[in-house]
């Protein structure tokens, strides 16, 4: 009777699990082998499948634009995760500290609403060279002489792209962080008081170690999203025209290029199944780095 | 002791204000351009005069011919958004139900799959989900879109609300539920459910607004003017060579972010409740 009840469990169980499964198994996981298989082939659109084993791996690791391109992926994806990180902290702790101030957070919802494709054409209005508010605003204020052109110019473009895309990441941030902050308990604060402790030293000793696992989702959830980047730095660069500065060639834009204007589905797969190996490396390595995060939640 | 004191006052409210203007000013300045002729803005300052301002550029955004399909795209985006984030949402409490109540055979094995699967490159799912719905026939129609979305977001709802079922649901009601003879998908939507409703607005909300905005796929997936969404359409509009105009542009940009911002006002707190699910708070 009990093996019978837990056997039916166990179905009832998988069946819960089951119309989610299905649906990402035929829209992910088969499109994803697939491109797997596709990966050890010439294949070009129209073609029959060639089979060239591992050359496109190969060719993939001996070209030196791939490796530059995982360094643009790792400083963009880094700098942009410490720039929205620090920028977050500072407006968490200031919100959650400061009386009166409630009420307005409302306000800092706003950029999180608004779809990035707008934000990104507002921003390429700002950010234009010659009548841009931007440069409009500095030549007013007699800080620049000449015209500077933020995101067609190698040194700045990267930079600009992450500054830009951080006045609304930040608040994603935030108010994760509000949330972290919000679960301390008050008496670890006055029990800190009482033994004499400064600002600093509760913010060391308190704030940030019971932070610590908001921190590590925090870290985790943006590298993922920040190391396969594309809509954001396309569209600020150049979408449809342009996009081939060097200094932005992320990954991911290196593989739309290689399947939608090269045509070359077998190299584009290869490159992905790459980027992926990277991607799972640095999560890996982070998560076992960051043992306070509680195994159960990721299912590991 | 006393300019410290100061300082303590000022430099919170400075941060809080630099905080607002880095959130409102872009939307300000966009609702400000599609308000007023190209010329005004490209100066600085703006010379504003009272008789520049009209609502000339959206009466051109949704009758010109030149920039037809605009509405269509603004419906377009509406269906995709609510029939993904619905599907989101009933694939996902199922899934996230049977992992967070059941054990059986697979179970870690799919979990973990689900969770590394989505670290994989949406980047490279493009390519190969485009053969899948060629072969489908669906491609250029919403539905290539729909299963774009869903596929997505699905992994991160479950992830999401097993993490907030664990949290927030005590497992002594449902063995009391279920003693009580619910069976459990009475159990699931009578009592589950309605525990969880803060976190599944939320999450409902953030992915509408996600689906709203994304352009990625949509733009791989769809190029009729019929069945373009939001973002490709000002996309297109963006980069248009012909007749491009920036107040257009936020004008169109404002259209699009309309039904979003209503919703995000509305669902405030939920939707912070929905972002903040996943952190297991």
């Amino acid at each position: 009777m009990n093996l019978k009840l837990s056997t039916k469990n166990k179905i009832i169980g998988f069946a819960f699990i089951l119309p989610g499964m299905l649906f990402l198994g035929s829209f992910f996981l088969y499109p994803v082998l697939r491109s797997f298989y596709t990966s050890f082939f010439t294949y070009k659109i129209g073609r029959p499948l060639v089979f060239n084993g591992i050359t496109s791996y190969i060719e993939i690791f001996q070209n030196d634009r791939f490796w530059y391109s995982l360094y643009t992926t790792f400083k963009y994806a880094i700098l942009s995760t410490v720039l929205e990180f620090v920028g977050a902290f500072i407006f968490a702790l200031t919100f959650n500290n400061t009386r009166r101030v409630k009420y307005l957070r409302g306000l800092l919802i706003i950029p999180l609403v608004l779809p990035s494709p707008v934000m990104v054409g507002l921003w390429r209005y700002i950010l234009q060279p010659d009548y841009g508010l931007l440069n409009n605003f500095l030549s007013f204020i007699g800080v620049m002489g000449k015209k500077i052109t933020y995101l067609n110019s190698p040194s700045l473009a990267l930079y600009s792209v992450i500054i830009v895309q951080t006045t609304w990441t930040v608040f994603i941030v935030m108010f994760l962080l509000l949330a972290g902050l919000k679960a301390i308990r008050h008496e670890f604060y006055e029990a800190a008081m009482i033994d004499g402790a400064n600002t600093w030293n509760k913010f060391t000793n308190i704030t940030l170690p019971l932070l610590k696992p908001t921190i590590t989702f925090i870290v985790i959830f943006r590298m993922m999203d920040l190391l396969q980047a594309f809509t954001t730095i396309y569209l600020m660069i150049g979408g449809a025209s342009g996009g081939s500065l060097k200094a932005t060639d992320v990954l991911s834009i290196l593989v739309y290029r290689e399947a939608f204007t090269k045509f070359n589905f077998g190299a584009a797969a290869a490159l992905s199944f790459v980027i992926y190996l990277f991607i799972l490396i640095f999560v890996l390595i982070y998560m076992k780095a960051s043992k306070t995060y509680e195994d159960e939640q990721l299912g590991l | 002791m006393k300019l410290k004191y100061y300082i303590g006052k000022i430099v919170p409210i400075v941060i809080v204000i630099v905080s607002i203007c880095i959130a409102i000013f872009p939307f300000i300045w966009m609702l400000f351009v599609s308000i007023v002729p190209d010329q005004v803005t490209a100066k600085f300052p703006p010379d504003i005069s009272v008789k520049s301002i009209s609502i000339s550029n959206y009466i051109a955004l949704f009758t010109d011919p030149d920039y037809a399909g605009v509405a269509v795209s603004i419906r377009n985006s509406l269906i995709v958004a609510v029939v993904s984030s619905t599907l989101v949402v009933f694939f996902g409490l199922l899934a996230a139900y049977g992992f967070y109540r059941f054990k059986f055979w697979g179970k870690n094995v799919f979990y973990t799959g689900i969770l590394l699967g989505r670290m994989f490159p949406l980047v490279s799912l493009l390519v190969p989900l485009y053969l899948v719905l060629n072969q489908l026939n669906l491609i250029n129609t919403l539905a290539a879109v729909i299963i774009s979305h869903t596929v997505i977001f699905l992994p991160l709802m479950i992830w999401f609300m097993r993490g907030y079922m664990q949290s927030s649901v005590p497992g002594a009601l449902l063995d009391a539920a279920k003693i009580d003879g619910c069976n459990d998908f009475v159990v699931l939507f009578r009592i589950v459910a309605p525990i969880t409703i803060p976190g599944i607005i939320g999450l409902t909300m953030l992915l509408f607004i996600f689906s709203w905005g994304e352009y990625f796929f949509a733009s791989a997936f769809v190029f009729g003017s019929d069945v373009m969404t939001m973002p490709v359409r000002l996309q297109t509009i963006m980069f248009s060579a012909t007749k491009f105009s920036w107040s257009i542009v936020m004008a169109m940009g404002i259209s699009g972010a309309i039904i979003p911002l209503i919703l995000g006002i509305i669902f405030q707190k939920q939707l912070i409740s929905g972002l903040t699910a996943g952190a297991g708070k």
